[in-house]
């Protein structure tokens, strides 16, 4: 247990962790003005309930918990704002847009967006923001066989989406274990 | 071959790297500030420990109906010759011992000024406000004992000569007794006359109670008892105690069109008939009783000021009081 947040410790954790909050929540709300709302609340309440972070524990994963709560609430409230299935191209940086040329890519992010927002928060998790298994085990709420399955469910989807492509997916099993 | 984790991590830093918030850090650190202070805000500030009291109050109140006392009312009538006649309290005590007929102790005044004890268990109280006459009462008696079913209250009396002059003491069973548990204190009565009082009829006051029916849509609906006072502008939302232990005699009146009322009390329902209403009055054609009403908006809800012409105002002409209904439907 630790004191009240002082601004200069917020401000850290704010310029640090912000950008990679905001793209989780474009991610899984398609919707930038949302994905804003999203990070706001999100280092709201970071910052009222700072005093509960253990220190001794790694950041991210206590940041991303409170973000995906704020996330589903605001989904739920939102659920009209969701016409599409995929970020609109607009709202991605046209520079990355031009790198992106990959037609594999081009699918594959099609795929990744066409999943169930359960797969989609774990595979952000784990392939965008890099939390180990048994840290989005413990940002979900979920012990880490479920995590696990919920992980190789959404990549065996993916699959089905690109079947027709070169891409293989053989070796999930053996990810899935090697990054916890 | 590429590894399927790494494309997926690539598409997605790739689609999603170069996207920023527009939201600022200035802006949330402030909006954190404001609603901290919200926390220890003055509206809280206030709002805590009233909410606290309020409890405390309510748990306290509602202790005290919990805990009250009820005494045995139901004593089969047992005939003491002795009482029958007509008293008059010349003193209130705290023990039998402290009286003495030469000094007063209790010098503020009394409500109660005479009880007449009538054969088979009848009495007739008289009070020191109004004409002071005697008139019907709640109360009974069996040998040894006052009864008031009720406020659920059994004082007993006894007997004592002091000087040559037979005094009783009557156990005074007030609130302090009921709620707070205290012991009673006496009420001493001198005997004024042997007389047995059966064929007495006190006098009530008739009112005019033959109007014709004007409406007032505003009436009707279904009222539900709050409180009761003395004036309607003694009223505040917030109730009195006797309010919030709920030992209002009327519950609920519930008034329909064309001058109908039915009524609910703590002694049972009063059918539609006995009582009516038109414009500014509910009637009692039976006991010639025309009580006024007013209705009141108060803080968004609606109000309605019954006066409350009981006994004490039909036989002692005591000015009446009112009880208070909200509007519920």
């Amino acid at each position: 247990m630790i004191n009240n947040i002082t601004q200069e410790q917020a401000e850290a954790i704010f310029r640090k962790h912000s950008a990679d909050v905001y793209r989780v929540a474009l991610f899984l709300s398609k919707s930038p003005a949302l994905a804003d709302d999203i990070t706001q609340d999100t280092f709201l309440q970071v910052f009222s309930k700072y005093h509960t972070y253990d220190p001794a524990q790694p950041i991210n994963p206590w940041i991303y918990k409170i973000e995906l709560n704020i996330t589903r609430k605001t989904m739920r409230k939102q659920k009209w704002h969701i016409f599409s299935k995929e970020i609109p191209d607009i709202v991605l940086n046209s520079v990355e847009n031009a790198v992106l040329k990959n037609e594999l890519n081009e699918e594959l992010w099609k795929a990744i967006n066409k999943l169930t927002q359960k797969s989609k928060e774990i595979i952000v998790m784990h392939y965008y923001s890099g939390l180990k298994l048994s840290e989005i085990a413990a940002v979900l709420g979920i012990p880490l066989g479920t995590c696990k399955s919920r992980l190789n469910t959404a990549l065996t989807s993916l699959e089905k989406h690109l079947v027709g492509n070169n891409i293989v997916t053989a070796n999930k099993g053996e990810d899935l274990y090697g990054t916890v | 071959m590429e590894q399927f984790d790494s494309r997926i991590e690539e598409a997605m830093k790739m689609k999603l790297d170069g996207s920023e918030p527009s939201v600022r850090f200035g802006t949330v650190w402030n909006k954190h500030k404001k609603k901290s202070r919200k926390i220890f805000g003055i509206r809280r500030v206030i709002a805590i420990p009233g909410i606290v009291l309020i409890a405390l109050l309510a748990l306290s109140l509602v202790g005290f109906k919990i805990n009250a006392i009820v005494d045995k009312t139901d004593y089969p009538f047992v005939n003491d010759q002795q009482v029958i006649g007509k008293w008059q309290i010349v003193d209130m005590v705290e023990t039998v011992d402290q009286f003495s007929p030469d000094k007063k102790l209790w010098q503020s005044d009394l409500i109660l000024k005479e009880l007449a004890f009538i054969n088979e268990g009848k009495m007739l109280i008289s009070v020191t406000q109004g004409n002071g006459k005697l008139g019907p009462t709640n109360f009974k008696w069996t040998q040894g004992m006052v009864l008031n079913k009720w406020e659920k209250t059994a004082s007993k009396y006894e007997f004592k000569d002091i000087n040559g002059t037979s005094y009783m003491f009557l156990e005074c069973k007030s609130g302090d007794y009921t709620y707070f548990h205290k012991k009673p204190w006496y009420l001493v009565l001198t005997k004024v006359d042997d007389t047995d009082y059966s064929n007495y009829k006190p006098t009530a006051i008739e009112d005019k109670v033959d109007y014709p029916f004007v409406d007032d849509p505003q009436l009707i609906g279904t009222w539900e008892t709050v409180d009761y006072v003395k004036t309607i502008d003694d009223f505040n939302t917030m109730g009195s105690i006797q309010s919030m232990i709920g030992n209002l005699f009327l519950v609920q009146l519930d008034i329909v069109e064309n001058g109908k009322i039915s009524a609910k009390t703590t002694e049972g329902n009063i059918p539609e008939g006995f009582l009516t209403w038109t414009k500014g009055l509910i009637l009692d054609t039976k006991h010639k009783i025309a009580s006024k009403y007013e209705i009141k908006e108060i803080k968004g809800d609606t109000y309605l000021f019954y006066e409350w012409k009981s006994g004490d105002y039909s036989y002692r002409e005591i000015k009446p009081e009112y009880f208070v209904l909200k509007k519920v439907k």
